[in-house]
């Protein structure tokens, strides 16, 4: 793996929200890397996350008492958290865009949804005109398959599949190097998401781009992602590529995700949850986060924070019996 | 939507008549001797009873609504002031401009300064900005008018001498009215300005807008602003309907013969044709602020529009 060939890199990053006089530790040291034109898909429960880590990487996290309180995202080697506001407006969007989780609110409902794309295309274009952008608009619309004559509609008159790929459109008229989607199918119905999905995947492929694919759908991964990190409760506890998360899932967190699925082959009467709720964010385990759900857990997870075991290959598992399991092999 | 402006329009007419029914019936039921009131105490008993004669005082109650329905509505006669004997659609053709152009400048204020300090507010939630401009709309509704219109008064006429303390001309004779008049629109409009802008700011589409690279000015102004502006024109309209028929503090203050204090003096006279037609106006200009509400709705908000449409 040569430098150059990584996107962006992320290094133990935190996030915490202030809320009613707590901290929320929302992100605890995530440390992720993604390579050019592949895609890794960032699995976890809702609330562990996963969307503060996409908004932090294009600071949009809420300006009421959201706070990143360490870490780098390097994106070609540039810290964005360093860089000035104004810096920053020029990469949303143009490097770096953002498909939203609920496409039935995130577009504006007051304007013209052929101006909501343009108005990105206008933003960054290096030159042309306002009729450009227009035109530019027309063929997005039509590249996610809308008619361009709709440019003059409003979201109402859309249904919540077509507002999706409105959405997609203002993320990728730009062609930007990193796409962040955030659950772009949960809000969407089953046959419209495999559309959808298809569509991100094509497109993808299409103009090149990164992509990081928050989902808490192990079936969304398997179709679309080069590799996965599992994450929970802020931290990630496992890392890999789709193979080896898939093939020899090693975190009991992991392993429990993939236990949750039900079987179709098998005729089963019960689904297979994994006890308990997540932590308190305000009030995480000083040990391993799941440490309180885990059926192995011992004394030892408990009392200090886990360090990462990495294989030769580089899938990573951040649980005691991983380490001790490779202790013994010595 | 031309069909949609038509069937509004059309409403009024049951709005104003019914306004002119109850506004009768009240006047109808109010005590107090017109003939006395119009022939002064000192009138012979055989007088007013002539008068009472002449004008149809003693039919009975449907028979005189029916008279003033017939006069107003279908010969548009709208009658005499008792006090004065001058023409009521005279003096509400001369005063009405003058109470428009003071509730005008009036809304024009309140919304140049009330809108800017609530976006500023909403902004800045929790800090020092927003307090600002918090205590200055409190202040702004705790402020009565007479008082300011006298401080006024004092120091850009007495003490500077730059503007007219009362009385009607120029535009000049009404900036101090308006400044005067302008305080508690302005706070309103600051407190609702800021309410419904934090709403919308915590909107998804906000933070889409953000993630395209759009500036944070833009962003407020272009995105937020337009979608938090339904209910801040419903704050508009009906302040401004208020401010035809609610201007007689300053309208007494200033010296503005306007149709505030026409119709106050009416009641005050027991002037009882002038504060029926003044009330009736008043309904009628009503709503047609809210008529005029409504359209700018449909021109804000296209989902409104669509809803207009549909409805016909």
């Amino acid at each position: 793996m040569t430098e150059s060939n990584v996107l962006l890199e992320i290094k133990d990053l935190s996030v915490e929200y202030l809320s009613d006089g707590k901290t929320v530790h929302a992100v605890n040291g995530v440390d992720l890397c993604l390579k050019r034109g592949r895609t890794l898909g960032l699995v976890g429960e809702t609330g562990a996350g996963k969307t503060s880590i996409c908004r932090s990487i294009l600071r949009i996290l809420p300006d009421v008492g959201a706070e990143i309180t360490s870490g780098e995202i390097l994106m070609e080697g540039k810290d964005l958290l360093h860089l000035k506001e104004e810096e920053m407006q020029k990469i949303r969007g143009k490097n770096i865009s953002m498909i939203f989780q609920d496409p039935m609110t995130a577009l504006n409902p007051v304007e013209r949804v052929g101006d909501q794309i343009a108005e990105v295309i206008e933003l960054h274009q290096e030159q042309g005109n306002h009729e450009d952008a227009v035109r530019r608009a027309k063929e997005m619309l039509e590249i996610v398959g809308i008619p361009g004559e709709r440019y003059y509609d409003y979201p109402h008159q859309f249904s919540g599949g077509m507002k999706q790929r409105v959405v997609i459109a203002i993320a990728l008229a730009c062609s930007p190097q990193l796409l962040l989607a955030d659950e772009p199918t949960t809000a969407l119905d089953v046959t419209i998401q495999a559309q959808v999905l298809d569509l991100i995947e094509d497109l993808q492929k299409q103009y090149e781009t990164s992509m990081l694919l928050v989902t808490h759908d192990m079936g969304v991964v398997a179709q679309v992602c080069d590799e996965v990190a599992v994450i929970y409760a802020g931290t990630i506890v496992e890392y890999g590529t789709k193979e080896q998360i898939f093939d020899h899932p090693s975190h009991p967190y992991t392993i429990g995700l993939f236990g949750a699925i039900p079987s179709m082959s098998e005729d089963e009467m019960w689904l297979h949850p994994i006890d308990g709720m997540p932590p308190d964010p305000t009030d995480l385990p000083a040990g391993c986060p799941f440490s309180p759900r885990c059926p192995y857990a011992s004394e030892a997870c408990r009392k200090d924070r886990i360090q990462p075991a990495v294989t030769p290959d580089g899938h990573m598992c951040r649980c005691i019996r991983i380490e001790q399991s490779k202790k013994g092999e010595h | 939507m031309h069909k949609y402006i038509v069937k509004r329009l059309l409403w009024m007419i049951p709005i104003i008549l019914g306004a002119a029914v109850l506004v009768f019936t009240l006047m109808y039921f109010c005590p107090g001797d017109p003939a006395e009131i119009i022939l002064g105490a000192g009138a012979s008993d055989a007088e007013m009873e002539h008068l009472r004669i002449s004008l149809g005082l003693n039919d009975p109650f449907l028979i005189r609504l029916g008279r003033f329905l017939k006069d107003t509505f279908i010969r548009f006669d709208l009658g005499r002031s008792w006090i004065t004997n001058l023409s009521i659609a005279d003096s509400i053709a001369e005063r009405l401009p003058r109470t428009m152009l003071l509730a005008i400048a009036i809304m024009l204020l309140s919304v140049v300064i009330g809108i800017p300090l609530g976006v500023v507010a909403a902004t800045h939630q929790n800090r020092w900005q927003d307090n600002l401009c918090m205590a200055l709309a409190l202040l702004g509704v705790s402020v009565p008018s007479f008082w300011l219109a006298m401080l006024l008064v004092i120091l850009f006429s007495i003490k500077l001498n730059l503007l007219p303390p009362m009385g009607i001309g120029g535009l000049q004779y009404y900036i101090l009215p308006a400044l005067a008049g302008c305080t508690g629109g302005i706070a309103a409009l600051a407190r609702q300005t800021r309410s419904s802008m934090l709403d919308v700011i915590r909107s998804d589409y906000i933070t889409t807008a953000r993630s395209k690279g759009v500036s944070e000015q833009k962003v407020i102004i272009r995105h937020a602003l337009k979608n938090a502006l339904i209910p801040i024109i419903t704050i508009i309209g009906t302040q401004f309907g208020r401010l035809l028929g609610g201007t007689m503090i300053l309208e007494t203050i200033f010296g503005i013969p306007g149709l505030g204090s026409y119709i106050v003096t009416a009641v005050n006279n027991r002037d009882y044709p002038v504060v029926m037609i003044g009330s009736i106006v008043l309904a009628a200009m009503f709503s047609l602020c809210m008529l005029g509400v409504d359209l700018v709705y449909a021109a804000v908000d296209p989902r409104i529009k669509a809803q207009y449409a549909k409805k016909r």
